[in-house]
């Protein structure tokens, strides 16, 4: 029995829009995009792991 | 204390005074040093003795007053020195700022040499635009000397005041400043242990090169108010800046002196960076030490040197640990990302468990057992919120969880992974990683679909309202509903049979299966709504699965039952009031048609009998199959259902419970054989004894016939109150045959019928009927007529029902209905019954069968 088209269109968009949140917030934490300003985050546990091990990241 | 407007003026005259004196600051200084070259003072009786320093900006200049006890010294001089030029002592003149203004104060021996008393501290720094920083160089015996540093070289003056005694010394500040931020440690903070540490404080920096400036002013360190606030700077072992670039966002600047955090976690870099940040243009800050080393050079990152990196705090084997502990994390992340990717894949794509029509129906059943009279859950694909969305994230999750579950099967026992700790706790962070991360990706999805859903809901919710609302409002407006011509049943949705595999659908319209249009079982895509789903697909009753009219539940819906005792007539009426409405409606040019080939045949070959003059045959003792017209075009048509049961069902009680079709319909039709009223019979005994023996008169009562059928209205619940009833005397012709006419007018009939004898009947009809019409009509005709018009009584129920019609017939015979137009065709409106007419030969019916 075949799926109905209307199931793989919810399926992929759901996935697509998940996968664009998850690509969005790294790119944040990274300092590009709409949420670059977590990209102070990243510099506090780069900051914090240097601090605890020496290790620059 | 002077009036305001006196020390505006002095003001003036202290700015036209200096731009008068030096053009620009470069000439102005040798001409100020040589007015301000060292002067013999005034002697005075005591020894001058600096007591004071204040500073203060005013409009156009900075102003720094050094006020002595006694007299003043009796040597005074200031002029600028370069940064490297030495003091007095051998000395840097150490100041902060870009320019350096030497300030000394010197006398002969005697009362005039200065003395610095109580001048503390011996640094001091201000928040002005052009004065920075104070410092006291250490001079010579007898001598004071200070050392200004300025923003910028600008002219100055030095005069000096008495009562008391005061060196004055006010410095040009012709340029524009701008506020900027400089961040120092808050010794309160860092005690407190509470971040963050570094608090701004305001300054005033000409408006070129702020970056440079801020830090300027950074190194001067904080104001006196400043430093009672609790503000410190931190110079780790720095005792300046040079260098400083800004490119692409990365400020570099190299420190001097020496550099040293000393194991504290703050360090000038605390404050530089923070300092330097606070502009737009720079994102990063590279620190180099005075040997221009730093940690990373290259790349879009601050970096800083080796001196003012935190001391590790932990031992070489912890730090290891949390290194691989770390690698262990990060790829543990990376599994919980794999897994969860596989995991989607393979519940979305791979194995889905999806919900099919069959197992939601189970489901559904399960949760709302099927009672009696109620029907299954149609068969279709639910639309995907409501089922499909749960199926898929539980799958997704249990595919994820599975594969996650087999990480966990390690090769050893417990024993042996409690002895190898270290490697255990690598393996639980590296899974705790995984399972967490597949966790929050799991949730993100779950969260999407879910917010997806509900704002899917939201909409369809409001869909839903607006087409239901628009199916009940036709339904209510129009009066749609769908008859079946067989079992009676009436509804306001038909079942509808999907084209492709048969299945029934009984509850089609918007809802979970889909908004506009829903999913058969088999694939097939069907309408979701009547208006659409009736001209698209096979329409059947819900009760008998029989097929029903097209355009069913969507056009107006006239049923009207036709009663009367054997032999009344009705049969003779039936055709012949519809062949007096085709006519009449294409005189109006409205459409009248025949929604199937089966009705329509035998219609026809009715109305052939009769506009040929010829008899119809007795009706067959069989429930009445509806006639079916459709009278009008497109959605503002009606379907007309006339209802003909044979008149033994009257007469007999037992046969009143399959009369259903009387139970719904808008108007009844009662005939009346007037041949089968007593003083009619004894009249025409008088007059014309061969017209009863041609009549086939109804041999019963007709109140009788008539009290029947309304005590089983009364008996079944029918609302007969809210009913019409159209009583219609037939056969009017051939009573004028036989000498008696009847009038045309309803309550000319209806006196007629009382002066026959049957006012009872007159009397029983007003009270049981909502609204009575007496209607005498020529059913043996076979053409519409002006007078006893057979269409008459239809014509007057449909026009109450809200059906488009003219209220009287075309004034000629229309032509034949079936377009022919040949008047040949055409029977004229003869009384005759054609003595050779054999109504064996056009039977439209089956032959009679008496009563079982």
């Amino acid at each position: 029995m075949r799926t109905p088209p209307t199931f793989v269109a919810y399926r992929v968009t759901t996935v697509l829009a998940a996968a664009l949140i998850l690509v969005i917030f790294g790119a944040g934490l990274g300092g590009l995009g709409p949420l670059g300003e977590l990209h102070g985050l990243t510099h506090q546990a780069i900051d914090w792991y240097r601090t605890i091990t020496g290790v620059q990241l | 204390v002077l009036p305001p407007i006196l020390r505006r003026l002095r003001s003036a005259t202290l700015a036209l005074g200096l731009a008068g004196l030096t053009g620009s600051a470069g000439l102005a200084v040798p001409a100020l040093a040589s007015s301000t070259a060292p002067a013999a003072a005034t002697a005075a009786s005591q020894a001058p003795v600096l007591t004071a320093i204040h500073a203060s900006h005013h409009r156009g200049y900075d102003q720094l007053i050094f006020q002595f006890t006694g007299s003043l010294p009796a040597h005074r001089s200031a002029h600028y020195v370069s940064a490297a030029a030495p003091s007095r002592s051998g000395g840097p003149v150490p100041a902060a700022g870009s320019a350096r203004l030497l300030i000394s104060f010197s006398g002969t021996r005697g009362p005039g040499r200065p003395t610095v008393a109580d001048v503390q501290p011996t640094r001091r720094t201000y928040a002005l635009p052009g004065l920075i920083q104070l410092v006291k160089v250490p001079g010579r015996t007898g001598t004071a000397d200070f050392s200004a540093g300025l923003a910028r070289k600008e002219p100055f003056r030095v005069f000096a005041r008495a009562h008391p005694s005061r060196v004055i010394i006010d410095v040009r500040t012709p340029y524009r400043t701008v506020r900027v931020h400089d961040y120092f440690l808050s010794s309160r903070q860092i005690a407190a242990g509470q971040p963050p540490y570094a608090r701004a404080v305001s300054r005033r920096v000409i408006t070129s090169s702020r970056p440079f400036r801020a830090l300027q002013r950074l190194f001067a360190g904080p104001t006196p108010a400043e430093h009672a606030r609790g503000l410190r700077f931190v110079a780790s072992g720095a005792t300046g800046f040079t260098r400083l670039t800004i490119h692409r966002g990365v400020a570099r600047l190299r420190l001097t002196g020496a550099c040293r955090s000393d194991g504290a976690a703050v360090t000038v870099a605390s404050e530089i960076v923070p300092t330097l940040r606070q502009f737009s243009w720079v994102r990063w800050v590279k620190i180099y030490d005075a040997a221009g080393e730093t940690e990373r050079p290259a790349g879009d990152t601050s970096s800083l040197p080796d001196c003012l990196l935190p001391p590790h705090p932990l031992a070489v084997f912890p730090r290891i640990l949390v290194i691989v502990v770390t690698i262990a994390t990060a790829l543990g992340i990376l599994l919980g990302l794999f897994l969860t990717m596989t995991g989607v894949v393979s519940g979305l794509i791979r194995r889905p468990n999806v919900i099919t029509p069959a197992a939601y129906q189970q489901e559904r059943v399960a949760a709302q057992p099927v009672t009696t009279g109620q029907f299954e859950p149609d068969s279709a694909w639910p639309a995907y919120p409501f089922r499909q969305i749960r199926a898929d994230l539980g799958r997704i999750i249990s595919a994820t969880g599975a594969r996650y579950q087999k990480f966990w099967n390690w090769p050893f026992g417990p024993v042996i992974w409690v002895l190898l700790t270290p490697i255990s706790a690598v393996m639980v962070a590296f899974l705790a990683a995984a399972a967490v991360t597949a966790a929050l990706l799991l949730a993100l999805l779950a969260l999407v679909m879910w917010c997806g859903a509900a704002l899917g809901a939201v909409a369809f919710a409001a869909v839903l309202i607006l087409l239901r609302g628009t199916d009940a409002a036709w339904h209510a407006v129009i009066r749609t509903e769908a008859s079946c011509p067989r079992c009676y049943h009436r509804t306001a949705r038909p079942a509808y049979r999907c084209p492709a595999c048969s299945a029934l659908h009984r509850e089609l319209r918007p809802g979970r299966m889909g908004l506009l249009a829903r999913r058969c079982a088999c694939g097939k895509l069907l309408p979701a709504m009547v208006q659409r789903a009736t001209w698209r697909l096979d329409a059947v009753c819900q009760r008998c699965q029989e097929p029903l009219t097209r355009g069913s539940a969507v056009l107006r819906d006239v049923r009207i039952p036709i009663f009367g005792d054997v032999s009344a007539g009705k049969t003779r009426f039936l055709y012949a009031g519809l062949n007096s409405l085709i006519q009449t409606a294409r005189a109006a040019d409205i459409d009248f048609g025949f929604p199937d080939q089966d009705a329509e045949r035998d219609a026809n070959l009715a109305l052939d009998l009769i506009r040929s003059g010829r008899d119809t045959v007795k009706t067959a003792f069989a429930l009445p199959t509806a006639l079916t017209g459709r009278l009008g075009s497109g959605i503002s048509g009606a379907l007309v259902h006339l209802f003909d049961a044979a008149g033994e069902y009257f007469r007999d009680p037992q046969w009143h419970d399959s009369l259903g079709f009387l139970d719904g319909g808008q108007g009844l039709v009662y005939v009346l054989d007037p041949f089968s009223i007593g003083s009619v019979r004894d009249q025409l005994a008088q007059h014309d004894s061969d017209a009863l023996q041609l009549e086939n008169a109804a041999a019963g009562d007709p109140e009788a016939a008539y009290g029947r059928v309304v005590s089983r209205l009364r008996d079944s619940g029918v609302p007969a109150r809210e009913q019409r009833l159209a009583l219609v005397v037939s056969k009017a012709d051939r009573l004028a045959l036989a000498g008696l006419d009847l009038p045309d007018e309803s309550e000319a009939v209806a006196d007629w019928l009382r002066r026959m004898g049957v006012h009872n009947l007159v009397l029983s009809t007003r009270r049981d009927f909502a609204e009575v019409r007496y209607f005498a009509v020529a059913s043996m005709a076979g053409a519409a007529v002006g007078t006893h018009d057979p269409g008459a009584p239809l014509r007057w129920i449909l026009r109450s029902c809200g059906v488009r019609l003219p209220d009287r017939p075309p004034a000629a015979p229309g032509p034949d209905p079936r377009g022919t137009g040949d008047p040949a065709d055409r029977e004229p409106a003869g009384h005759d019954r054609p003595a050779d007419a054999a109504p064996e030969a056009t039977v439209p019916h089956e032959p009679a069968e008496a009563p079982s």
